[in-house]
């Protein structure tokens, strides 16, 4: 079922009932929301937000603070957008839309030079993972914007492949070739192999 | 959904975007500040109570424009209406210097009567008041207007109501009153009744520079009960009929020079002419008629004389309940025909503005149309754009 809550261990009923919040498609909450009803928002949020947030920190090279500007920012938008929303795509396709839009412009504008922050949970990885992230992130945003993106996109684990074609409004083959030379290109630069 | 990457680099783009932490409160922190947008007072329907006072306000504005903007020329379009309608003969108008009644009924002047400039000098050499038409000669150039001002012409009517033991008496006596020599006659005449209650009436037709005198006789005939006097100014249409009659006689004398100067020329052109010199002709014919009525009318005025041989019925004083019944029904008439002028200028402003209201209509349709499709498109979030 299209937009319908996927089995998502973050979603657990807060403002409305589990049974209803569980019920509702991402497209009826939109609606809901639309005619007035804030809680329906709220389910949304519980479905999207943490995931929306993760997006927009791995755009945003791990910077938090800005991730949560873009993603409130992003809100406001679908607030005021939601009662004129057609449904010509998913309304998981247009929160990352939106998301990633927002994400695009506040790296052009608000972003100095790559500061390179730890992953999110990433506490049992000693200073190697740690190091290894950085020199992932140094070499992600070293690479072109659309390569980037694809690649943050195509892991978040938000997303399908398909979903993510949907997102990038691209054939889900293109997005699998594309990946497949973004990730070549970032292996060289990272100079490792793929894995067997 | 959580994928087990194999790869350790996968696994590592994966962390990259990992959900973040903690409860998710930035939705309510947007919906926070976008709160007056949803909230506030709010009117029948849930609308907020400022959309209906600007929706209230748009309309009564909308109103009022297209009233100011139909009303003038619906205004103007009467006027150029009354004008083409309007009758032959002037309406009664009041006379400006319409002689005072005291309390009695006595009339305080009789210089109102006295007619107009023209009739005293003719009155004062005991000319007989000649055919109207003899006045103006119709060969004379018209007068300017700074050198001879219109002379009014006005049609003079008078009632008076008598009250006299001897009904035949005063009857006989006011029929001898008038002037056979200044062409003053009785137009009617009748007397009903048993004696002692006779009742009598005479219309008479006196010399309009004579209805003063007449009347002065009248009453010493009886006891006036009630007189009154009125007179219509027909000098619009007095002019209007000697300037048209003037204009005739030119044509029909610049016709007759052209059928004399065309004596050889073809017989079905000269029957052409001859037949619209006839038409001519007719015209001025019906026109001096009309000329001559209106100065048998105004040369002479009509006294309508009613002659009872008991007292007039008194009025009758109303009592504070009548008094009351009497007001409220006026006040219901007057309120009644404020709705319906009411209801006339709302369907006048409807109904003549329907133009402008469709046109209004339409609009708001299509602005609305247009904010509706800038909100959709805007609402539509497009894809990031990527490089080929």
């Amino acid at each position: 079922m299209a937009g319908a809550s996927r089995s998502n261990p973050m979603v657990d009923g807060k403002g409305w009932s589990s049974g209803m919040a569980q019920t509702r498609t991402d497209e009826q909450l939109l609606k809901d929301f639309g005619a007035g009803q804030r809680e329906a928002l709220g389910v949304l949020a519980l479905r999207y937000e943490r995931l929306l947030l993760g997006l927009a920190r791995g755009i945003l090279s791990g910077r938090e603070d800005l991730a949560r500007d873009v993603v409130q920012d992003s809100w406001v938008r679908v607030i005021r957008a939601a009662k004129d929303f057609q449904g010509r795509s998913s309304v998981r396709t247009w929160l990352y839309r939106i998301v990633v839009n927002r994400a695009i412009d506040a790296r052009a504008r608000r972003m100095t030079p790559v500061v390179v922050n730890r992953p999110a949970g990433a506490n049992d990885g000693g200073l190697e993972r740690a190091e290894q992230g950085d020199r992932l992130r140094e070499e992600l945003d070293r690479l072109p914007g659309d390569t980037r993106l694809i690649l943050i996109l195509c892991y978040h684990e938000g997303l399908t492949l398909e979903q993510g074609a949907e997102v990038l409004a691209i054939p889900v083959g293109t997005l699998k070739s594309r990946l497949h030379a973004a990730l070549k290109v970032l292996r060289e630069r990272l100079g490792t192999e793929a894995a067997v | 959904m959580t994928i087990d990457y194999a790869d350790p680099l996968e696994r590592e783009l994966a962390m990259l975007t990992t959900p973040s932490p903690g409860a998710g409160d930035l939705w309510s922190r947007a919906l926070a500040s976008t709160l007056p947008r949803h909230t506030g007072w709010r009117g029948a329907l849930g609308k907020p109570i400022g959309t209906w006072a600007a929706s209230l306000a748009a309309c009564f504005l909308v109103v009022l424009i297209v009233g100011v903007a139909v009303l003038p020329s619906l205004g103007k379009a009467r006027a150029s209406a009354r004008q083409v309608s309007a009758p032959a003969s002037s309406p009664a108008r009041d006379y400006a210097d319409a002689p005072e009644l005291d309390t009695g009924g006595v009339l305080k002047s009789a210089a109102a009567f006295a007619g107009g400039p023209e009739y005293k000098r003719r009155a004062s050499q005991g000319a007989k008041p000649a055919a109207y038409g003899a006045v103006l000669d119709p060969g004379e150039p018209p007068a300017s207007a700074q050198a001879s001002p219109i002379e009014r012409r006005v049609i003079r009517k008078a009632n008076i109501d008598l009250q006299s033991p001897d009904v035949r008496g005063a009857f006989m006596k006011a029929t001898m009153l008038l002037s056979e020599a200044r062409g003053e006659y009785v137009e009617e005449s009748t007397v009903t009744g048993q004696e002692p209650n006779l009742y009598a009436s005479l219309k008479l037709r006196v010399a309009a520079d004579r209805m003063g005198a007449v009347l002065i006789q009248l009453r010493e005939l009886g006891k006036v009960q009630s007189e009154t006097t009125s007179g219509e100014d027909v000098t619009d249409q007095v002019v209007d009929v000697e300037s048209r009659l003037r204009n005739e006689q030119r044509v029909e004398a610049e016709m007759l020079q052209l059928l004399e100067g065309r004596k050889n020329a073809d017989l079905k052109e000269i029957l052409q002419l001859r037949e619209s010199i006839a038409q001519v002709r007719e015209s001025i014919e019906r026109l001096t008629a009309q000329r001559d009525r209106l100065g048998r009318l105004v040369s002479l005025g009509t006294i309508l004389v009613t002659i009872r041989a008991g007292e007039a019925p008194a009025p009758v004083q109303p009592g504070a309940w009548s008094y009351f019944v009497t007001r409220v029904s006026d006040s219901w008439a007057s309120a009644v025909r404020t709705l319906a002028d009411s209801a006339l200028w709302l369907m006048r402003v409807v109904v003549g503005g329907l133009i402008w209201w469709l046109l209004l209509a339409g609009l708001i349709v299509a602005i609305r149309a247009m904010v509706r499709r800038t909100k959709r498109a805007a609402a539509e979030e497009p894809a990031p754009a990527l490089k080929a």
